[in-house]
């Protein structure tokens, strides 16, 4: 549904996307995740038709962004960062305003059902000054819904919501995840990682990862250090886990022994839990360290900056 | 995870580098196509200037397309038609077009005049003579120029709509032009122009195809009626003549002012003739010419009687309906007689006309201006053209100098009526006895006739249409006393030879008078009206205002 | 979000039916309603009409006493047109830089509609807004009706001439709004604009004055507002090319908008 191909994004002097690649698949919600600048929005208004990209390609629904803009937005439903809204207008008089603009033929039902959908149609004659900012926000995505679109792109949704309310959005996400193509775009992982069924990582322009979030913790899991918690004294513990095969070192940290695997491609958990039972110990926990997309995000980015200390760094830099 | 791309920043068009950059030659073409523009706007004609600059822009427009085929067909297809550059060259196209198109309407010129009283077209009266004039091929053609400065622009928008339509209404007959005095001050003068905004209305002369300005008529506000008159005073093309009779001791030289003004500033025919001559086959003039628009023959004075042939030629002509001035010499030499007051004449006039020369001399001792023999009258006839026309009743006085006086039949001829015109003072008397005067003493006798006399009297006959106007003194056409203040001499000559043609007529004739419109009403209210106004007027803004309060009220309580 | 939980129903995601979209006609409805709805449009309605008001009635006033003074069916639209300079601004200066600032220019453009529908839906309503004022002004008209004789023809040429020449105005103004964000900024240089479009015949004497050469002054001339209405138009005189620079106007002056609209979003 969404295909991204080497796209590219210039301000003037300043390259905001560098060529990214990338597709999202019809009936998945596709996190697209990366800190603050890096180039999130910018995609996503290359996406809606907003702006024309510099160079290369993306198509949505089969449309050229560029080519086929107005097809495009038929099909695309928006929902910017900062939720622009008329303040002046009813939330019905702005969903209709919205649908009469995209030729829906009954706008009024339509708006009301749409209210319905996202909870607000209690509050469906209200001026949008007096909502809170979880109803604006929820104002927005019904704005995004009303013509029904087969591609959803929602930039940052749940910024600025209580923890409840949250909640409530990322589950109105999945659901609609499941018959829409829906690009979400947050610099909160663990939102992704609950949400999304693929996840890209983006920064500073460029990807840096992309993929199923389990698939993708599971690489990285791989050669992640494991924390092991059991009924024992530490000094013991730590000296069996060291002697584990697989594992290089093992030390005392705060909640239990933290082992290092001997490789990066080793996942020595297995065996340190034989050890444990075989010593009749009662195993509390045992987990990879690494185990969110925070640390996943903090560990692509530090292996990055690792490459970009070999030879070609010069060059790296100076693309950025 | 993705693989990131080398080189992500090469768009297509940075591909191909060309020498010279697209977008300069673009910018080049947007100011060729500027500069042309500007050239057509200002200058009458494009010239070099235009259409270099516009061959220009075409040229770089090519090169660019050459130069940089990608962009050319994205400009062609829409992709680059929105970015940077090219939507300023696009911009800069479609005011082009626009700037184009709406040249192209000025010079159609399709205008509508809106008014009610159609302000700036032709009136029902002016339409009708402008037809007429355009119809007439015996008309010359008339051009109007109106020299309106760039500060008047406005006028001249406003008055061109009025101008198409003398135009068109006289099928092209009539032409105008604007000047602008600024720039052709060659035509200024040429035109004796005097200040910004005059018009000039010229007949064209069919043979050189010049304007014939010395009969151009001035305007120096353009209005309809004057305008119209203007227009038809320039094409009229009347013929008037005067022929003056050369006799024996005729006064010529004192007629010399008024053949002046009649040639110079009404454009008459003016000739010096002997009666004989105008008899003759050979002779280019011919009495009562039906193509002439008025004629009048003047007998300058003249110290003969007429034979009985000349005068069988004044009756001929004065019964064809003639016109006939008579201007009395003095009958003070050898034989005591002139041509005026020779007994042939008068009797003749006398029989047909009701006025004869009597053979006298009129003196004056207390109203005169040298001497007695050139008594003044002040007694003017106020009724008649001749006797008014730029004279100032009760103020203008005549001097007639060496003047017999002229009877007037106590009953006129059969379909001739007679008027007095001009009078001398009650202290003036009459002296028969030539020989006294002549020795020198003119003094007062009982046996004189005591004045007033009738010294300048006019005759017209219904039938004929012959009008016959004796006056008593050659010095009337001349300037001998112009030293006097308020003078009526050369009027009451040039009033006659008007009269007599009907040349005033003629022009009254084409003269066309404008109807009051109902739009030129003024504003007149009742108290009652005024404070219905006023309340209406002033009350409007705070009825809207109460309105705004209304719904900005409303609005916050929906607020809440 | 504490009083109604979220719907989880499927039955909003049925086929929602679109017809012929006629966005501009939408954006309008909106906006003209809006002014309708702002206070700020009943105070320059009331400005305007107070100070139309004063003098019209000084000139009917001093037209009764002098008793030789026809009725000017020009009077009202005359200075309306003047009042322009202000009025325009004032309407205009939110139109496009208020969305733009408030982001909701971001909605609108990732909707299926060009740029030219919403920049025409929004200067229909501003150009709506102003034939309503000029309406309000015929009472002037009528007024004179029951006083005097006004030329119809006159008063048609005048009321039609200002309507356009609000029109253009008005397309004018709008551009600044579009180029800048600051609404205060838009109104002055929408005023200024305007000021000097209408002075261009003074200008135009002035540079004639100085010894120009050709057809610059009238060039000058031609390019401002009231060489096509106040000699022409406001007088009864329908002159096409009168009626084509106020139609090129708004046309010329749309476009650029919408460039200026497209430039800007895409340079974000």
């Amino acid at each position: 549904m969404i295909e991204v191909q080497n796209l590219v994004k210039k301000y003037g002097e300043v390259t905001a996307v560098k060529g990214i690649t990338f597709s999202a698949e019809p009936g998945q919600v596709t996190g697209f995740l990366g800190p603050n600048g890096a180039g999130k929005t910018t995609t996503m208004r290359i996406l809606t038709g907003f702006m024309p990209p510099t160079a290369g390609t993306a198509r949505v629904a089969g449309y050229d962004v560029f080519d086929k803009s107005l097809e495009v937005r038929r099909r695309v439903g928006y929902l910017a960062e900062s939720v622009p809204l008329y303040r002046d207008m009813t939330a019905r008089d702005y969903l209709m305003y919205i649908g009469e603009i995209r030729g829906i033929k009954r706008p009024r039902p339509r708006a009301d059902e749409v209210l319905e959908r996202v909870g607000l149609a209690s509050r469906a004659g209200s001026r949008i000054r007096t909502l809170s900012k979880g109803m604006r926000q929820r104002v927005g995505l019904a704005q995004a819904l009303i013509h029904n679109p087969p591609v959803l792109i929602l930039d940052e949704p749940t910024i600025g919501l209580d923890p409840l309310q949250v909640l409530e959005l990322r589950q109105l996400v999945s659901d609609l995840g499941r018959d829409h193509t829906v690009l979400f775009s947050t610099h909160i992982l663990s939102e992704a990682e609950q949400v999304c069924d693929k996840v890209v990582i983006i920064n500073r322009g460029e990807i840096i990862a992309a993929g199923n979030p389990n698939d993708l913790r599971a690489s990285l899991e791989r050669g992640a250090r494991v924390l092991v918690r059991a009924d024992a004294p530490a000094g013991a513990l730590r000296e069996l886990v060291a002697g584990v095969k697989g594992v290089q070192s093992a030390e005392i940290g705060m909640n239990g022994v933290v082992a290092t695997p001997a490789s990066a491609d080793r996942d020595p958990r297995s065996e340190i839990v034989q050890a444990v039972v075989q010593k009749n110990w009662k195993l509390t926990e045992i987990r990879p360290l690494a185990i969110n997309l925070e640390d996943i995000f903090l560990e692509v980015t530090r292996r990055q900056a690792q490459d970009a200390d070999a030879p070609q760094s010069a060059e790296a830099e100076a693309g950025s | 995870m993705a693989k990131q791309i080398p080189d992500p920043i090469k768009t297509q068009a940075e591909g191909q580098e060309p020498i010279i950059p697209p977008g300069l030659l673009l910018g080049l073409a947007a100011v060729a196509f500027l500069v042309a523009i500007f050239v057509v706007l200002t200058q009458p004609e494009p010239g070099v200037v235009g259409l270099g600059a516009f061959a220009f822009g075409v040229l770089a427009v090519v090169l660019w397309a050459i130069l940089a085929p990608e962009q050319a067909r994205g400009a062609l297809t829409g992709r680059t038609l929105r970015f940077g550059g090219a939507s300023v060259f696009v911009t800069v196209l479609l005011i082009a077009a626009l700037v184009g198109a709406y040249i192209v309407a000025r010079n159609a010129s399709v205008r509508l005049d809106l008014t009610e009283s159609s302000d700036f077209s032709l009136t029902a009266e002016s339409r009708q003579a402008i037809a007429a004039l355009g119809a007439d091929p015996s008309l010359p053609a008339v051009e109007i120029t109106a020299f309106y400065s760039v500060a008047q622009a406005g006028r001249r928008d406003q008055d061109e709509p009025l101008l198409q339509d003398y135009q068109e209404t006289s099928g092209g007959k009539i032409s105008y032009e604007f000047v602008d005095p600024d720039l052709q001050p060659g035509l200024v003068q040429r035109y004796s122009v005097t200040a910004n905004g005059q018009l000039v209305v010229a007949a064209i002369d069919a043979a050189t195809g010049e304007p014939d300005l010395e009969n151009a008529v001035n305007i120096s506000f353009l209005n309809q009626e004057e305008l119209t008159n203007a227009v038809l005073k320039v094409s009229a093309q009347g013929e008037f003549r005067a022929t003056f009779i050369t006799v024996a001791g005729s006064a010529i030289a004192e007629m010399s002012q008024l053949k002046t003004s009649l040639a110079e500033q009404y454009d008459w025919d003016v000739q010096d003739v002997s009666l004989l001559a105008l008899t003759s086959p050979e002779s280019e003039i011919a009495l009562n010419d039906p193509n002439v628009d008025g004629e009048v023959m003047i007998l300058p004075g003249g110290s003969q009687p007429l034979s009985d042939q000349e005068l069988e030629v004044i009756r001929g002509y004065l019964n064809g309906g003639g016109n006939l001035v008579i201007f009395a010499g003095t009958n003070l030499n050898e034989d005591k007689v002139s041509l005026a007051t020779a007994e042939n004449l008068n009797a003749y006039l006398a029989e047909n006309f009701g006025i004869s020369f009597n053979n006298d001399v009129i003196l004056d001792l207390t109203q005169a201006a040298q001497d007695a023999l050139a008594p003044i009258a002040t007694d003017f006839n106020a009724s008649s053209y001749i006797t008014t026309n730029g004279i100032a009743a009760g103020q203008s006085l005549a001097v007639f100098e060496l003047a017999p006086s002229i009877a007037v039949a106590e009953t006129a001829p059969a379909n001739v009526t007679v008027t007095e015109l001009v009078k001398t003072g009650s202290s003036s008397y009459a002296k028969t006895d030539l020989d006294l005067i002549l020795s020198g003493s003119g003094a007062r006798a009982e046996t004189d006739a005591a004045g007033p006399f009738v010294v300048m009297a006019s005759a017209e006959n219904s039938q004929t249409g012959a009008r016959v106007i004796l006056v008593s003194s050659t010095a009337i056409p001349s300037d001998n006393y112009v030293l006097f203040g308020n003078l009526a001499n050369q009027y009451l000559a040039f009033n006659s030879l008007v009269w007599s043609t009907d040349f005033l007529d003629y022009f009254q004739g084409i003269t066309i008078l404008q109807q009051q419109r109902p739009q030129d009403q003024p504003i007149f209210a009742s108290e009652g009206q005024m404070a219905q106004a006023r309340t209406i007027v002033l009350g409007l803004p705070f009825v809207v205002l109460m309105i705004g309060v209304y719904v900005w009220w409303s609005g916050r309580e929906r607020a809440r | 979000m504490t009083d109604t939980p979220m719907n989880h129903h499927e039955q909003i995601d049925h086929v929602v039916e679109t017809g012929v979209a006629l966005p501009f006609w939408t954006v309008f409805k909106r906006e003209f309603s809006a002014y309708f709805r702002s206070p700020v449009a009943y105070g320059i309605a009331f400005a305007v009409l107070l100070f139309l008001g004063v003098l019209f009635n000084g000139y009917i006033t001093y037209a009764n006493q002098s008793q030789q003074t026809p009725a000017d069916s020009t009077y009202a639209p005359g200075l309306l047109v003047f009042l322009l300079f202000l009025i325009a601004p004032l309407l205009t200066m939110r139109l496009i830089a208020e969305e733009s600032r408030e982001g909701t220019l971001e909605v609108l453009m990732t909707l299926p509609m060009h740029e030219g529908q919403f920049i025409l839906g929004k200067f229909l309503a501003a150009w709506g807004y102003f034939t309503v004022l000029l309406l309000l002004t015929v009472v002037y008209h009528l007024i004179l009706l029951t006083i005097g004789v006004p030329d119809l023809g006159a008063a048609f040429g005048s009321y039609l001439g200002a309507w356009l020449y609000g029109g253009a105005v008005i397309a004018i103004t709008m551009i600044w709004s579009a180029v800048t964000e600051d609404q205060i900024v838009a109104a002055f240089l929408g005023a200024a604009t305007i000021l000097v479009l209408y002075l261009a015949e003074i200008a135009a004497s002035w540079v004639a004055s100085q010894g120009a050469v050709g057809g610059i002054a009238d060039f000058i001339r031609e390019l401002g507002l009231q060489a096509h209405f106040g000699v022409t138009l406001s007088r009864g005189i329908l002159r096409l090319e009168d009626v084509l620079y106020f139609v090129f106007m708004i046309v010329a002056a749309l476009f650029i908008t919408t460039r200026i609209v497209e430039i800007r979003r895409w340079r974000a």
